[in-house]
């Protein structure tokens, strides 16, 4: 029966399991002060390793390892070099960081990281609820790991505590709805399900069992009514932290949330396409309205990641309400939408990161960035780039994601949800662009103004992000546009 | 074998009414440490009714892990930590009505559920149950069969998670930057010899009426020196108090 488990197309993600044990073991040993700093070296080497592997891995077709419970195509890989790209540059981005945590050789964090890509890599290639599960758990534990390693400061503990208790929870629901689906299906195979929902079609039971997936893996994505851990979370912890909570396992959530509504329950598309729409429209409305009132950059940050959340499940919801799984434009708009949105907000958090006071301490309060154009026009060139392609505006690459998802619901005639999603859209430019009025029409308070010192690294970074952002409606909006259009065929 | 079929279900309903039971409690017991053992007690009922149904693997892993370890250092955190129980118990009370509420509706939509559950007995695709429909060989040899082959990417999983767990539990509160760590330095305690330790010291014959005290005086010291000695060459404590041992013979 078990010929082979043809192990050729999961070869990068068993190269960073093997790679990231074996840093674990060697950085026990390593005796140097700056032994935090070369791990992170050491892992950002891996990291662009593993990277070359998963491009070389690209192929047009499905490809299986492990007997099936584990699936590469090229969707699945486009998200896979997304998520190693934005976990390279948070990475680099936590340098300052890491040697400030280093007080006493922590040299955990950046193999944490890893340990976490691992997860999602695993999670986002699965072809069974199991192996599902176990990326999923690794991801949510590195990053309970990740919440809590500023171990000194209260507030990353009650982070990392709220974080741990609501996560467990959340698993312990999704795997009870996985239960349910094994107890009906008589199987765990995405394959098999859906030729079991396909036979005998499904009763009460699996229904329950698909509102309680969803309800797991809503929480892991910050989807509302699930979002009231994310703000506090996103405060305590902190900001490069921030930075990779806020784009990697958000792409990686996504994905899997796509691949489990349209592999397994293929079938449930009208449910799940209902409920998928109600967590979409709660999550504009919610983030919209509740991150009006925030003064603090990463709370606001934190309820405009709900607010994009939303944006990102109306493609689901089209694709479920017009039963069509296999939609190119749907598959798309999220990867388009995935990849803006990072860039997005990698560059708002780079910047953040240089934002001190004269004592070196973080400020991400929304005050201090008060006349800061004045003092750093660049900077604050860049910023007001990020919030105008949050907020949508043309020519801004925000704009393009924003329009291919709406569009695309159009078409499906879904006009309720695009009508909040506009509405909320609008309401979210109030506290969008407040930043850039800050910025330009405040004026620089006399003493205890913000100090910008990004290092080198972050200054890069937030150019590239600007540029792309800035410059997406000319060449690279139509290449990205025919690469995604290639890969999801 | 259609005659013990009574006794099979007793047995199911015993364990099953206890772990309810006990499950409980669990919540609404007001000692903390009573909650703990009452949770020892669920992981026992539910280990049993495991084995009951033939999943003897998981049924004593449920015991070992579970009730051996894992609930024992719950106890132990529990009489470790005071807890304000009042405080726990007053959410508790403020929240009853609303949790009520949600778990009844819960519950409900449960029952209606399972009640219209028709099971489609046909096992169409059997990747994971051929462990539990060879009933020829035991449980444990069904998993030994498929836990490295089949589902061999899943068991090194399950490890990497475990090496998370570990790696975080230490990097969050091991401090290794503490100064009363007492280490012990194997070599450096075999390199010793009487010749760099042994010291004379010379005492003056007119104090003879004070010799135990200066003695004593010189003993505390000499260990004070040893200590700080011991902080940079980590010296083991052990080292210190013999060397003030050998030291008061020199002087006998």
């Amino acid at each position: 029966m078990i010929t082979s488990l043809n192990i050729t197309s999961a070869i990068p993600e068993i190269f960073l399991s093997i790679a990231s044990v074996a840093l674990v073991a060697i950085f026990s040993f390593v005796q140097s002060k700056r032994k935090a700093v070369q791990a992170l070296y050491a892992s950002i080497g891996v990291l662009i390793i593993t990277l070359v592997m998963l491009i070389r891995n690209f192929t047009s077709v499905d490809s299986h390892a492990f007997l099936g419970m584990f699936i590469v195509n090229p969707f699945i890989s486009y998200a896979k070099v997304l998520i190693v790209v934005l976990s390279i540059v948070s990475l680099l981005l936590s340098k300052k960081f890491i040697k400030m945590c280093a007080e006493n050789s922590r040299f955990e964090y950046p193999i944490v990281v890893l340990f976490a890509i691992v997860g999602m890599l695993v999670m986002i290639s699965s072809g069974d609820f199991l192996t599902m599960y176990l990326g999923l758990e690794l991801q949510s534990l590195s990053l309970y790991v990740l919440a809590t390693f500023q171990r000194k400061s209260l507030k990353s503990a009650e982070a990392g505590l709220k974080y741990v208790v609501l996560g467990s929870l959340a698993s312990g629901i999704f795997l009870y709805g996985v239960s349910l689906i094994y107890g009906y299906a008589d199987s765990i195979s995405y394959k098999n399900v859906a030729i079991a929902f396909a036979h005998h079609g499904y009763n009460k039971v699996v229904i329950i069992a698909l509102v309680l997936v969803l309800v797991g893996m809503a929480f892991k994505i910050s989807a509302a009514p699930f979002h009231m851990w994310v703000a506090d979370v996103y405060e305590g912890v902190p900001l490069p932290v921030t930075t990779f909570f806020s784009t990697a396992p958000k792409v990686a959530g996504l994905i899997i949330l796509l691949r489990v509504l349209t592999e397994p329950l293929n079938h449930l598309t009208h449910d799940w396409g209902q409920v998928v729409g109600l967590l979409s429209i709660l999550s504009i409305v919610s983030g919209g309205l509740l991150a009006l009132r925030q003064e603090n950059m990463k709370r606001m940050m934190a309820y405009s990641s709900v607010l994009n959340i939303g944006f990102l499940l109306i493609p689901i919801a089209t694709m479920g309400l017009s039963n069509n799984v296999h939609s190119v434009n749907a598959h798309v708009s999220i990867l388009l939408y995935l990849t803006l949105y990072v860039v997005a907000n990698i560059g708002v958090f780079s910047v953040l990161m240089g934002a001190m006071d004269e004592n070196k301490n973080s400020l991400t309060n929304l005050k201090s960035f008060s006349g800061l154009a004045s003092k750093h026009p660049f900077i604050a060139v860049l910023y007001t780039i990020y919030m105008l392609s949050l907020t949508g505006i043309p020519p801004f690459a925000g704009f393009f994601a924003k329009f291919y998802v709406l569009k695309d619901a159009l078409s499906a005639h879904l006009y309720v949800i695009v009508a909040f999603a506009i509405v909320f859209a609008v309401i979210s430019a109030f506290y969008y662009i407040r930043v850039i009025k800050v910025m330009y029409f405040d004026k620089f308070p006399e003493n205890g103004g913000a100090v910008m010192e990004l290092s080198q690294a972050g200054l890069v970074i937030a150019t590239i992000a600007g540029a792309i952002l800035a410059f997406f409606f000319l060449a690279p909006g139509g290449l990205l546009l025919d690469i995604l259009t290639t890969l999801v065929r | 074998m259609e005659n013990y079929m009574w006794l099979n279900a007793l047995v199911f309903y015993v364990f099953a009414f206890v772990l309810i039971i006990s499950a409980l409690f669990v919540v609404f017991s007001k000692n903390p440490v009573h909650s703990v053992l009452f949770l020892i007690l669920t992981f026992f009922n539910a280990s049993a009714l495991f084995i009951l149904e033939g999943a003897e693997f998981i049924g004593f892993t449920l015991l070992v892990v579970y009730a051996g370890a894992v609930a024992i250092m719950f106890l132990f955190v529990v009489m470790f930590i005071d807890i304000d129980t009042h405080t726990i118990k007053g959410g508790l009370i403020k929240a009853l009505p609303v949790a009520l509420i949600l778990g009844l509706i819960f519950l409900a939509e449960l029952i209606v559920a399972f009640v219209s559950w028709k099971i489609p007995l046909t096992h169409v695709n059997s990747d994971l149950n051929l462990a539990f429909h060879a009933t020829q060989v035991s449980n444990i040899t069904d998993l030994g069969l498929v836990i490295y082959t089949r589902f061999f990417h899943i068991f090194q999983m399950g490890g990497l998670v475990l090496l998370v767990g570990m790696l975080g539990a230490i990097s969050l509160t091991l401090r290794d930057k503490r100064e009363d760590f007492k280490t012990q330095d194997i070599s450096q305690q075999l390199e010793r010899t009487y010749v760099n330790t042994l010291r004379i010291v010379q005492s003056e014959p007119q104090k003879n009426d004070n010799e135990k005290k200066d003695s004593e005086n010189e003993k505390s010291t000499e260990t004070d020196t040893a200590n700080s000695n011991s902080n940079s060459n980590s010296n083991s404590n052990k080292d210190s108090d013999s060397s003030s041992d050998i030291e008061k013979t020199g002087e006998k």
